[in-house]
């Protein structure tokens, strides 16, 4: 029986050692270097643009690789808004981030802008994106209750709003707390929330996910819906928020609402599918891009905040 | 709607069973009866039976049952099969005829004399194309992996089908998905075909008596799949005497016993197998749980079992049981401990088989046989995970369960008829009902913690309800000769899919043409319609036990394909020629979105997928030789298959068309064995394969990580992988060289032992398995290397 047990130690390891993982060449071809701009026009606040190359990955090393091969002066970042004939040259800000350019402009998006950002740098295809600024969404926190569940406080929430019916549109939701502790700038604490409403289920990813259940994770993805059910109607949701409690002193409570375009919503989901955990069982994902002969994204938003007092 | 499409389906069928009927009115008489092994009592499948004098011929069909209508004279019949000695007989035909005729394997056959008689309908001569039939004897012969014979990597030799990973059993028949061919044992479906995540089927080769594969161009009889057709069928039993053998290998032991149990009227024929690696690995697990402090044991195995009962009643009647069952387990069992608390843990992990049938073959007259069937089939998968959390000498303090169970129940009924109402038609018609249940997938959680004197409890189940199809299809198809030289397989189905208050239907309109240009050389051509409704979701390049079987819904149609091919066939004395070009449609694919797991969400599958298309077309070559000393065939296939999701709501890739993960553009197999004496042969096998594709994020760029709704900003750039499309890259080739040899040794008594010994991937070509981004590196893979293995078999 030893002998046995012996030869089949010796199959292991020779199986082992035999079955190798080792480094290839890289047989295919060689995909050009593009720029990548990503820009988030919000309403109301001043644009600004994130400009880099990409870079092969055999070639990538650190955060120099993606501005190196810039020529920042002859390069340009332009934005043009709602067609006018002289668009508006960006210029290079000047604290810079690791591996990208920002460059920032005086003008603030409004409501029903359209916008179409070019770059240009010697060496690389010129590219162009474009986005509408959408409206903020106008709703409404018609009730809320507490509730004692798990041993826990739950707040339910009820909303109302309309959708304008104007345009195919995706909402973005998250209850978030104010605080301040004396003379300190406050900060921000967000909330999971759950629903059972219509409107996240018809998005494939519902408010409830097994892999945020099982290791806590914060999935942004859960907080988007779109208008496809309830388009030009007026809709009434709840969500119910666990494990909060009434309000204390510098804490203040809000719901924020907002409008994204169809390019965010995309941009946010396919990031986070790429970022799983469970990439291991996943198809390939392509990070959403919807800038033309390049990649990155150009997206924008719109918000409306409503306090809610408890 | 409902009612013109049945009138449709009734207007064809009868046309057909009037245009076969139009020439019965002549005095025609009919030559009918079985064809077996005089040594086994053994059913011979495909066997031909050629009237000289005319040139008209037929072949048995999966019973052995052959029928022929003549015109009433004289007759000289050639009974011939691969293998065996052909049987004549001259006589004046006058009336209908049983003739029951038992072959003798033959010793000349295997010296290398030609047969032409017994090449079947896929041959020259046939209308059939897009066929092989591969012997089984030549099936033992090919050199296996770990010594473990398995029809499904013989049958992924042939021109046209892919392999997909190295190792997989996974079959890719000319464009087509794993989930799209329908593996039929003894007529009933198998879901999953898979031992140890696809590196074996679940076909023991001990318990296979024919195997062959419809590539495309398939008969109206067969349907509800849109890419080929692998019928296997099991060896009935011996109505002789006792048989049996008993092998062990590297891998797994198995036997197989076959016998009369009232001698030539029932028979039984048992195999079954094991492996037993994880007995031999337990030693070393218990140790390496030692070392760490732990107690623990775990392994792997799986088993098969199959069964079969055969019992003629008369000549009319003979009624057939089979049953197959088979599961892979994986199991763990670990106990931690330290001074005052312990935790133990208990996975299981199962997949399985189950199938069973029922058949009663009826000969009515002698024009008119019948099998009807009543089958059933399940596939199951669960998955249990138990955690057991103790604090000192107590009950535990917490506990957590985890279950993910998926099912799929078929229970199905059919009868088949096949008509010989004259010389030039042989017509066959029937019907066949199924009834499925799928659980596709459901998670049960169940968490309970106690710590600190507080109880809290959470109990959920979520997952897809069980869902309830029903399908059912009726066919009618005549092989109709229309002159010597020109043979017209023309055909119908109808099929009817009902699921949640909506019904498809579909009409699948095949059509198969032979012109014979001379005794050696013709063309054939066919166009065939398919239609499917059950699905594969799976988004690995090797068969995981999660893969999730799931039907069409009201939201799902079932896939369909049409599929176009033509070519020529040749006969240079014993060696088969065929080339075949072929192009392929499908519509209504299924493949999961961008970043879509079966695990992450408590989303249905639904949700989960996306609806689109793909194309396939591509060259075939096939040189077979099946007698003589030196036996097999040289295959090549040249093929490229595309997939597009670009409808709305469904777009995958950004709706640009992508190669599929399995296209490959070249494709050569060559398999060889070679009979030196009756106690000692050869066999190799050589493939050479263009890589598959895979998806390899070839940019890297630096972007946002998304949306800060605290800061209502972008946050920060940050380097990803930028994957530019979907199986954007080709991985390396593959190539591999098999050897194996046979010592046989006879005894006295009639018992013989075999000895082989193989060594799989001769020249250690590391081929690749996976390729994947190491940082600034790209790093390969390969899990099979040089593999020498020794089998032992005795029988007896």
């Amino acid at each position: 029986m030893k002998k046995i047990y012996t030869l089949f130690a010796m199959l292991l390891v020779a199986v082992c050692v035999l079955s190798c993982e080792k480094e290839i060449s890289f047989n295919g071809e060689e995909s050009a270097s593009r720029l990548t701009v990503s820009a988030l026009a919000q309403a109301g606040e001043p644009l600004s643009a994130y400009v880099s190359s990409s870079v092969f990955f055999l070639k990538s090393r650190g955060f120099e690789s993606f501005i190196k091969a810039l020529d920042v002066s002859q390069g340009s970042v332009r934005l043009t808004i709602n067609g006018a004939a002289a668009p508006i040259r960006m210029r290079l800000a000047s604290d810079q981030p690791d591996g990208s350019l920002l460059y920032n402009c005086d003008y603030v998006p409004q409501p029903g802008d359209h916008l179409v950002l070019e770059a240009e740098f010697p060496g690389f295809d010129p590219v162009r994106a474009e986005t509408d600024v959408p409206y903020p969404p106008h709703f409404e926190v018609s009730s809320l209750a507490f509730r004692e569940e798990d041993g826990g406080e739950t707040l339910d929430l009820t909303l109302r709003f309309r959708d304008d019916g104007s345009y195919e549109k995706y909402y973005f939701l998250i209850p978030r707390m104010e605080i301040r502790y004396g003379e300190e700038e406050p900060f921000q604490m967000t909330y999971r929330y759950a629903s059972d409403d219509v409107v996240f289920k018809n998005m494939g990813v519902g408010a409830f996910d097994l892999y945020g259940m099982l290791f806590g994770d914060n999935d942004v993805v859960s907080y988007y819906f779109s208008d496809e059910l309830i388009r030009g109607k007026e809709h009434t949701m709840k969500i119910e928020i666990p494990g909060i409690r009434h309000l204390e002193e510098g804490q203040r409570f809000f719901v924020e609402m907002r409008t994204v375009t169809e390019s965010l919503y995309w941009f946010d989901v396919s990031y986070a599918q790429l970022e799983s955990d469970f990439a291991l069982f996943s198809e390939g994902v392509t990070l959403y891009s919807n800038v033309q002969n390049g990649y990155g994204v150009f997206c924008a938003t719109a918000g409306t905040c409503v306090e809610v007092h408890f | 709607m409902k009612g013109r499409f049945f009138l449709r389906v009734a207007a064809g069928i009868a046309a057909i069973l009037v245009l076969s009927a139009g020439n019965a009115a002549a005095q025609k008489v009919t030559v009918s009866g079985y064809m077996t092994d005089a040594a086994s009592g053994e059913s011979l499948i495909s066997a031909a039976l050629v009237e000289r004098l005319s040139g008209q011929g037929t072949v048995t069909n999966n019973y052995g049952y052959y029928t022929l209508t003549l015109p009433a004279g004289n007759v000289s019949f050639e009974y011939s099969y691969v293998g065996y000695e052909p049987v004549n007989m001259s006589f004046r035909l006058t009336r209908d005829t049983v003739i029951h005729v038992a072959l003798q394997p033959s010793a000349e056959m295997l010296a290398g004399a030609s047969v032409t008689a017994s090449r079947s309908e896929t041959g020259v001569r046939g209308t059939q194309m897009s066929t092989i039939e591969v012997p089984v004897r030549q099936i033992l012969r090919v050199p296996a992996l770990a010594g473990e014979v398995d029809v499904i990597k013989a049958i992924q030799l042939l021109p046209g089908v892919q392999s997909g990973t190295e190792g997989s059993a996974g079959l890719y028949v000319r464009g087509g998905g794993p989930d799209e061919n329908l593996l039929l044992l003894d007529g009933v479906p198998i879901y999953n075909v898979n031992h140890m995540m696809g590196f074996f089927s679940v076909f023991n080769a001990d318990a296979i008596k024919n195997v062959t594969l419809y590539k495309g161009s398939f008969p109206a009889r067969f349907g509800s799949r849109l890419s080929s057709i692998l019928d296997i069928r099991m060896k009935d039993g011996n109505d002789q005497e006792f048989h049996g053998s008993a092998s062990v290998g590297l891998l797994s032991a198995k036997f197989n016993l076959e016998g009369p149990i009232v001698r030539e009227k029932t028979t039984f024929n048992i195999s079954a197998r094991r492996t037993y690696y994880d007995i031999l690995a337990q030693p070393l697990i218990a140790w390496a749980y030692k070392d760490a402090g732990e107690r623990g044991m775990g392994g792997y195995y799986f088993y098969d079992v199959n069964a079969k009962l055969t019992h003629r009643f008369s000549n009319q009647d003979k009624l057939y049981v089979s049953y197959y069952m088979g599961d892979d387990q994986v199991y763990t069992r670990v106990r931690m401990h330290d001074n005052d608390t312990k935790d133990h843990m208990k996975l299981g992990w199962y997949w399985g088989n189950i199938v069973g049938s029922v058949r009663w073959n009826h000969v009515f007259g002698s024009r008119l046989f019948v099998n009807t069937t009543v089958n059933y089939t399940q596939y199951r998968h669960k998955l249990d995970l138990d955690v057991q959390h103790y604090e000192k000498e107590s009950d535990p303090t917490s506990s957590y369960a985890m279950g993910y169970n998926s099912l799929i129940n078929d229970i199905s009924a059919a009868a088949d008829f096949e008509f010989n109402p004259s010389p030039r038609h042989d017509v066959r018609f029937g019907g066949t009902f199924i009834r499925h249940t799928f659980k596709p997938s459901v998670n049960t959680i169940h968490y309970e913690d106690r710590t600190g004197g507080m109880k809290m409890v959470q109990d959920t189940t979520f997952g897809d309800k069980n869902l309830f199809t029903s399908e059912a299809a009726v066919y009618a198809e005549d092989n109709w000769t229309l002159a010597g030289w020109l043979k017209v397989n023309a055909g119908l189905r109808a099929s009817l899919y009902a699921v949640e208050g909506r019904t498809y239907t579909s009409l699948e309109p095949r059509l198969g043409m032979r012109l014979l240009f001379s005794g050696h050389l013709s063309m054939k051509a066919s166009y065939s319609e398919m239609s499917q409704s059950v699905h594969l979701l799976s988004n690995s390049n090797i068969s995981m036990p999660t893969d999730l079987w799931v039907p069409s819904t009201d939201r799902i149609e079932p896939m369909r394909a049409r599929q176009v091919a033509a070519g020529l066939f040749y006969e240079m004395g014993p060696v088969d020629l065929s080339v075949e070009g072929y192009w392929k449609g499908m519509d209504k694919l299924l493949e999961y979105r961008d970043g879509a797991s079966f695990l992450g969400s408590s989303t249905g599958w639904e949700e989960k997928v996306a609806v689109g298309r793909g194309w396939a077309y591509g060259v075939e070559f096939l040189a077979q030789k099946k007698t003589g000393r030196l036996t097999g065939w040289i295959g090549y296939t040249w093929s490229r298959t595309m997939r597009q999701f670009d409808q709305e709501g469904n777009v995958i890739n950004f709706g640009r068309p992508f190669p599929a993960k399995y296209d490959r553009r070249h494709d050569l197999s060559i398999v060889a064995s070679y009979e030196f004496s009756k106690k000692f042969d050869v066999s190799a096998t050589f493939v050479y394969g263009t890589g598959l594709c895979g998806s390899l994020a070839l940019q890297t760029i630096c972007v946002p990580q998304g949306y800060n709704f605290t800061a209502g900003s972008f946050t920060q750039p940050y380097p990803v992988d930028y994957l530019e499309s979907r199986n954007n890259y080709r991985l390396p080739s593959y190539q591999r060289l098999d050897l194996g040899m046979n010592f046989h040794r006879f005894f006295r008594s009639g018992r013989h032992r075999t000895i082989n010994v193989s060594v799989y991937n001769v020249y250690n070509r590391n081929n690749p398995f996976l390729v994947y981004r190491d940082g600034q590196s790209l790093k390969q893979l390969s899990i099979f290397p040089i593999m020498p293995s020794v089998s032992y078999t005795f029988f007896f």
